[in-house]
């Protein structure tokens, strides 16, 4: 219609119309607005893109929300509705403690730690009172998912409303250029609250599958709360293997449990190996097995803390092994290249434990990592 | 079935946005007979026409590529490898709710051993490699 009309004005032939004119004043202008106008302009075109990835992040937080209260009501067959439980649940918080006088911090956030573990368990518990353990444990995790996605949500929905508040370029930048990151992030929570309401393995579960071969047909028995260990031989060596006890979602503590283990035979471990998912660098293969020294051990710290401090006062070498993965693969299900990655550290632990050890001596091999839909 | 539907959605607007596109090529060649011929008014139209549907029309398709990739990476089957402990038996079958690695799922067809799942994983659909 505008062109119709445009046509109309113009006078046929020739380059000088009034069309030609138009365009002319139509691209100094665009310039023109992009000089003193061309941050507004971006901040604009970010604010559309944030409101589009808050909407986003909401359906998402909503979906894991639902699919948390379905498989609560579906397992835990509650008689009330759980829904304002889980709404309690979704917005619970954790104050770390204080750090201005570092000494003993790690003993006082190991302390919190249980405490807020021992709470959110039994909240779950109290919600669905038919579930098993394992499914009590599957159900934690699942709540622990929608809770992160919530936190995601309301973090970024702060930020882009903050931005648009106060109309300031940065945040509203910062906060898009962060983005891609977040949404992977959310997504990949978003898949972990499916496999953890399924009780799928995860990713994250490369250690723990590794410790179950090593223990399978083994006896076992409860080392400390929530880790299972069990007693084999590889090449003459007396190994103890353990992990969280599953099939439920479940990290337990290995740090109190190496420890229990040390002191248990008197400081007379030659070496822990530690078996671990770990990050890998963008352009890394997932499933890729590497070796290192160190405590292999994610989480905020306590349990490295632990291990750590156990291995230096009896001065046991402690090695790690590890399965390269990314982040979204830790936390949705177990892809093919990791679980087929156990049999490789099994060969990879065989070797370091031929190379460092001799026949008789006490090696502790620990799969570290949520144990979901893995037993022992 | 959401993912099929919106799988169905994608391929529409690809397929829409291709039809723009053929336009926007047409739109193109016309404006360049425009200009031989000096008709600067229908060049410019076409021209600007033409540049807007490309941009629009590329833009869609990329992200619909995008939005078919992401429905790829959700469309991962997860096989439950189950294993007989006597004579290495495997069956293959899809994950479900309640299986998890070394649970007993029934006795070995072949030797009646016991029949335990070995591992859980997720498979991708096979990528297509290009030629």
């Amino acid at each position: 219609m505008i062109f119709d009309v445009a046509l109309q004005l113009a006078p046929t032939g020739g380059g000088n119309s009034l069309l030609s004119n138009l365009m002319n004043l139509v691209i100094f202008g665009m310039i023109f607005a992009s000089f003193f106008f061309g941050q507004q302009i971006q901040s604009r075109i970010a604010i559309l893109q944030l409101d589009g990835a808050v909407r986003k992040l909401e359906f998402i937080r909503s979906d894991a929300k639902a699919l948390a209260l379905r498989t609560i009501k579906a397992i835990g067959k509650p008689k009330d509705d759980p829904s304002p439980a889980l709404s309690g649940l979704l917005e619970q918080f954790f104050i770390s403690p204080v750090d201005m006088d570092p000494a003993g911090i790690v003993g006082k956030l190991d302390h919190l730690l249980d405490v807020r573990d021992l709470k959110f368990k039994a909240d779950v518990k109290k919600i669905a009172p038919e579930a098993t353990d394992a499914q009590a444990n599957n159900l934690e995790n699942l709540v622990e998912a929608s809770w992160a996605l919530n936190l995601l949500y309301k973090v970024v929905r702060h930020f882009y409303l903050l931005g648009k508040k106060t109309s300031s370029f940065y945040i509203i930048l910062q906060l898009q250029m962060l983005l891609p990151l977040i949404m992977q992030e959310a997504e990949a929570y978003a898949g972990a609250a499916k496999a953890f309401a399924l009780g799928q393995p995860v990713g994250d579960g490369a250690g723990a599958l590794v410790a179950s071969r090593l223990m399978r047909d083994h006896e076992k028995r409860e080392v400390d709360k929530d880790v299972m260990v069990a007693e084999t031989t590889i090449e003459g060596r007396r190994v103890m293997a353990l992990k969280a006890k599953g099939p439920g979602g479940n990290v337990g503590k290995p740090g109190d449990a190496i420890r229990t283990l040390i002191e248990e035979n008197a400081g007379k471990v030659t070496m822990v190996v530690m078996v671990d998912a770990a990050l890998k660098f963008e352009g890394e293969k997932t499933g890729e097995i590497t070796e290192g020294i160190g405590a292999a051990i994610g989480g905020v710290g306590t349990e490295r803390f632990k291990i750590e401090a156990e291995a230096t006062k009896y001065k046991i070498p402690v090695y790690a092994v590890i399965v390269k993965e990314s982040i979204q693969e830790a936390i949705t299900p177990m892809k093919k290249e990791i679980a087929e990655a156990a049999n490789g550290v099994i060969q990879r632990i065989k070797t370091l434990i031929q190379e460092n050890t001799k026949e008789g001596d006490l090696v502790i091999v620990a799969g570290i990592g949520n144990t979901v839909g893995i037993a022992q | 079935m959401e993912a099929k539907r919106s799988g169905m959605y994608s391929y529409l607007m690809v397929i829409f946005s291709i039809v723009i596109l053929a336009w926007a090529v047409w739109a193109m060649y016309n404006a360049f007979n425009f200009q031989q011929q000096g008709n600067t008014e229908n060049f410019y139209f076409y021209a600007a026409a033409s540049s807007i549907a490309i941009v629009l029309a590329v833009s869609s398709i990329m992200q619909m590529r995008r939005r078919m990739l992401l429905l790829q990476t959700l469309a991962v089957k997860v096989l439950s490898i189950i294993l007989c402990a006597n004579c290495g038996f495997k069956v293959v079958r899809a994950f479900t709710e309640g299986d998890f690695v070394y649970k007993e799922v029934g006795n070995c067809q072949q030797c009646n051993g016991t029949m335990r799942i070995d591992s859980i994983y997720a498979e991708e659909p096979p990528k297509k490699t290009r030629s």
